[in-house]
């Protein structure tokens, strides 16, 4: 097998021909490049926490759809003998049935994925039948299922490494597989990446479609177990499993699931116990609302607190500290008061702030008498523009609120 | 019955795992004529299923294009 990528570009002389494949080929390698990275994000990103899963898996399936009309596009170029042309067709029939030339979408290709697992799961139950009837014994079946039914993603391992097996051990095909091994390493794919694509994408679909649930939940379960160590494994009791099959049905139940707060396995105290972070993420929430944010007394999340008659109290935003008080911000050792630019008699004060989350005080929505509101770090930033802009020993600036304009200046407020 | 048919259906079949190409192959003496023929339909048809031939039938494509563009490169 060879070492290195051959790359077709690095051709000494390239036909008009050739080069427009190259260009198409660069084309389809720049799609399975984001395809790859959108696996390599996986679904539980933190970045993407949220709904990452799903947005994951269908940022890739787009991908992969859009690599199909490319691919499809280019082979449409080609003579109609070419032998790459007929083979692309052959491939399209069995991706997308009888709908060449018509359009490659996300839902054509999730719904044959969707058939193939169905008929291989039916064949399955047709074999461990089948068994029941040559076996003539009570519980045969149960028993021919437990012993070899796979996991979806187990079957498309399965499936995949058979039919790579079989042309590594053909001595006509193993030269030609190893070269298009070297194809794919030099589009900067790896085959496990591939794999890896189809498992999230399988497991989710199904995941979705309520039929299959109690499939996959059995491949979730394995997942769990398998994480634990031998010891922590002896602690699977039926009654665990009972628990975390209750939990999983709670989660695929809800029409909102996310996909990283699937039920665990997790060991806590020494014992075995089912993690539900969805109720873990409520429980949590509610017991943020009954703590001071920030440190300020009586701050709750989401709860205007009014700061008529409370004393100046210091956050920290944009790496430096920030007071507030009804009727001043002060900032940079400055404290600034606020008027309407134009009616500059009309004194404004912060009737409220409120926080939006725990982790960042530059998020909280200050809110003035007068009804406009901007977030804390909107205001710091203004302020500190202020004091960057200054000339002689006061700092001023307009701020630009909904469809007033405030005046803010430290040291005495004028219009 | 022919059983040397059904060892290679057994031997080729996609949908089987190496432990179930043994249970199979294993059980074949002990299966009558109907079972026989149903464990054949089964593998025919499974033969059949749409992803196992998109499998195959990637593979071909790919190795086809690789060898093209490998032999346009050279």
């Amino acid at each position: 097998m060879p070492t290195s990528p051959q790359r077709p570009s690095e051709g000494p002389q390239e036909s008009p021909k050739q080069k427009e494949r190259m260009g198409a080929l660069e084309s389809i390698k720049a799609q399975l490049a984001s395809l790859r990275a959108a696996v390599e994000r996986g679904p539980a990103a933190p970045e993407s926490r949220e709904t990452g899963g799903q947005q994951s898996a269908a940022e890739a399936m787009n991908t992969l759809a859009e690599a199909f009309q490319k691919a499809r596009g280019f082979h449409e170029g080609l003579g109609a003998t070419d032998p790459a042309r007929q083979a692309w067709l052959n491939v399209e029939q069995a991706f997308l049935g009888n709908t060449a030339g018509g359009p490659a979408g996300v839902e054509d290709l999730q719904r044959g994925i969707e058939d193939a697992v169905e008929q291989t799961d039916a064949a399955q139950q047709d074999l461990a039948k089948l068994a029941g009837d040559v076996a003539d014994e009570e519980g045969a079946v149960q028993e021919y299922l437990d012993r070899f039914r796979l996991s979806p993603v187990q079957r498309v391992d399965s499936v995949i490494d058979n039919v790579l097996q079989k042309a590594r051990q053909n001595e006509n095909l193993a030269p030609i597989v190893s070269k298009a091994e070297n194809l794919f390493r030099s589009l900067g794919i790896s085959f496990d990446d591939v794999k890896n694509f189809f498992k999230q994408l399988i497991f989710e679909k199904l995941e979705s479609l309520p039929i299959r649930v109690g499939l996959v939940e059995d491949a979730r379960l394995r997942e769990q177990v398998a994480r634990l160590t031998d010891a922590q494994k002896r602690m699977v009791t039926p009654e665990i499993e009972q628990q975390w099959r209750q939990a999983y049905y709670r989660w695929s139940s809800n029409p909102d699931k996310v996909v990283v707060q699937r039920p665990l396995l997790e060991m806590r105290n020494g014992k075995l116990v089912v993690v539900e972070p969805a109720l873990e993420q409520q429980t949590a929430a509610v017991a943020q609302e009954n703590i001071d944010a920030f440190g300020v007394s009586g701050m709750r999340l989401n709860q205007p607190l009014p700061l008529e008659g409370r004393p100046k109290f210091y956050v920290q935003v944009s790496g430096a500290g920030a007071g507030l008080t009804l009727g001043e911000v002060e900032r940079g050792g400055k404290n600034f008061k606020f008027a309407d630019k134009n009616t500059p008699a009309t004194r404004i004060t912060i009737s409220t702030i409120t926080a939006k989350n725990a982790a960042d005080p530059g998020q909280m929505e200050v809110k003035f008498n007068t009804g406009e509101a901007l977030t804390l770090v909107q205001l710091i930033g203004h302020l500190d523009k202020a004091i960057a802009d200054q000339r002689g020993g006061e700092a001023q600036v307009e701020i630009p609120v909904g469809t007033r304009t405030l005046r803010a200046s430290s040291g005495q407020t004028t219009a | 019955m022919d059983t040397a048919k059904l060892t290679q259906l057994i031997a080729e079949s996609n949908i089987l795992t190496d432990a179930e190409r043994e249970y199979w192959s294993q059980s074949l003496p002990k299966m009558n004529e109907a079972q026989l023929a149903k464990l054949e339909q089964i593998l025919v048809k499974a033969r059949q299923i749409p992803w196992t031939e998109q499998i195959q039938k990637y593979f071909s494509m790919i190795t086809k294009s690789a060898k093209s563009a490998v032999s346009g490169a050279a």
